[in-house]
């Protein structure tokens, strides 16, 4: 693996973050991302895992330090800068964030919507066949609300892709998931990541047992305010 | 000093709203009007679900309040006025009571009631949902995405939906109330065009369209402010509800001294 690894995707420096509460969750962390790689970053509950997903996307600022995403100090970025850079990622948080108001192929409609020039044909051509292909079954034309937490995940995955994103983070994926759907989900990130050449997939999860299944570069954890390997 | 410290937390609070929910007014106009490129399809949708939601939908209500409305003022002018020989006057109360104060006001009340409150409480669900953190890791900027559509929906619904209640109230208000009395239709919409002036009809859109945004700003402003519990969103929308029924009042009184003092 180590010597495909050709562009470092988001690269911290000497970060320092004070929650709102606080409580001091990173102290002089240095680390970095490269493409083409598989990431887990480990962890107990509360220590940041959250939180550094947060920082990559310039959600939060720290306090000190810096985080740079392909090459740009993110902390020097204006916001439709930044709003660009976040194009080239896709993120699946923990509770999906799908939009309760759009119905299911509309929430992946969206980013194509509002950041490409696409046709609205194609755009459509490409949500139901996105959804298509994380396996999601259901009424495209359904509002998301009473779907299970695992079908909201596979929205959520189908609408990340959409941009075709050099980077994929996935946020407490597992939470809330029996082992069966777990195993699905992690099939479906070994499949995202082999589908881009090069693309970076990092994923939080609470327990490194629960990862066997999927072949990863790194393993990082979280411990005493740092990022160790 | 315990109390002075009150009164100043206060005052400090309600100017810091004011300059918030101004600053999202005027950055929604300056969006919509100057900067709507970066995402204008998936915004456009939104302004029309906005504008949907609370200008056609509310028209039902809006039809039954200003026909009772203009059955109540047409009885009473027409009880009244004959008795000192002031028929005529007719019109000047419809004009002065319907469309510089009543129009807008009762117009913006039933869209506060239906579409301020659930403005409120849809982005505060969305915020304690995440999904707000999900349109930002996507690039999407929830002031262009969500705040500024509602904005410029609710102000494009209150300004057309006080025109429509003008319209039903003095019509529906004769055609129910007033037809077969002494005063024929043509005499009486020809008293109200008469007495009509440019500045009644600039007003009452006027006000009809800052009270729009007002609300429009006021809601977004209180549903974003929803943190991460469940129950924060009722007392938002509850703010955002009183809010924005004290503004409008507070600015129907200003406008009003501005055109007609």
């Amino acid at each position: 693996m180590t010597q495909d690894r050709i562009d470092k995707l988001i690269e911290i420096s000497g970060l320092y973050y004070i929650a709102g509460n606080g409580i001091v969750i990173f102290e002089g962390v240095d680390a970095g991302f490269y493409s083409g790689e598989r990431v887990a970053i480990t962890g107990p509950h509360g220590l940041g895992k959250t939180t550094l997903i947060r920082l990559f996307l310039g959600l939060d600022k720290p306090q000190k330090g810096t985080i740079c995403l392909f090459g740009e100090d993110i902390g020097m970025l204006e916001r439709p800068e930044l709003d660009g850079l976040r194009q080239g990622i896709g993120v699946v948080l923990e509770d999906s964030g799908i939009v309760s108001n759009l119905k299911v192929v509309e929430n992946v409609m969206l980013p194509l919507q509002y950041h490409t020039e696409m046709t609205s044909d194609n755009i459509m051509e490409r949500a139901v066949f996105l959804l298509d292909h994380v396996g999601y079954r259901g009424d495209i034309w359904a509002l998301p609300g009473p779907l299970p937490s695992y079908t909201k995940k596979t929205i959520a995955f189908a609408r990340a892709i959409s941009l075709d994103p050099a980077i994929m983070i996935y946020d407490m994926l597992l939470e809330g998931l029996d082992a069966v759907q777990s195993s699905e989900m992690l099939g479906l990130v070994d499949k995202f990541h082999k589908e881009k050449k090069d693309r970076l997939s990092i994923m939080t999860i609470n327990d490194e047992r629960d990862i066997k299944e999927i072949t990863l570069d790194r393993i990082l954890r979280i411990e005493n305010r740092r990022i160790l390997e | 000093m315990y109390i002075f410290d009150i009164i100043g937390r206060t005052v400090l609070s309600f100017l810091n709203d004011l300059y918030e929910m101004g600053y999202l007014a005027i950055s929604s106009i300056e969006t919509f009007l100057f900067h709507l490129i970066r995402g204008r399809r998936a915004i456009s949708g939104v302004i029309y679900k906005q504008i949907y939601f609370t200008g056609i939908e509310a028209l039902p209500i809006i039809s039954r309040i200003a026909i009772s409305l203009g059955i109540i003022i047409v009885t009473q002018a027409m009880n009244i006025l004959p008795l000192f020989g002031g028929e005529r006057l007719i019109g000047e109360i419809l004009v002065w009571v319907v469309i510089r104060e009543l129009g807008p006001i009762l117009a913006a009340i039933i869209v506060i009631a239906r579409s301020g409150a659930a403005m409120a409480s849809e982005l505060g669900s969305m915020q304690v949902n995440n999904e707000i953190t999900a349109l930002e890791a996507m690039g999407i900027e929830p002031r262009r995405y969500l705040v500024m559509p509602r904005v410029i929906g609710a102000a494009t619904s209150v300004f057309v939906l006080t025109l429509y209640f003008e319209v039903i109230t003095i019509l529906g208000g004769y055609l129910l109330a007033g037809f077969g009395k002494r005063i024929t239709f043509g005499a009486y919409v020809s008293n109200v065009l008469g007495t009509m002036g440019f500045m009644d009809i600039i007003a009452s859109l006027f006000k009809s369209a800052i009270f729009g945004l007002i609300i429009g700003a006021v809601s977004t402003l209180h549903g974003l402010r929803v943190g991460k519990s469940i129950t924060e969103i009722p007392q938002q929308t509850t703010k955002a509800v009183i809010s924005s029924i004290f503004l409008v009042f507070v600015l129907d009184g200003i406008i009003t001294a501005i055109f007609f003092i």
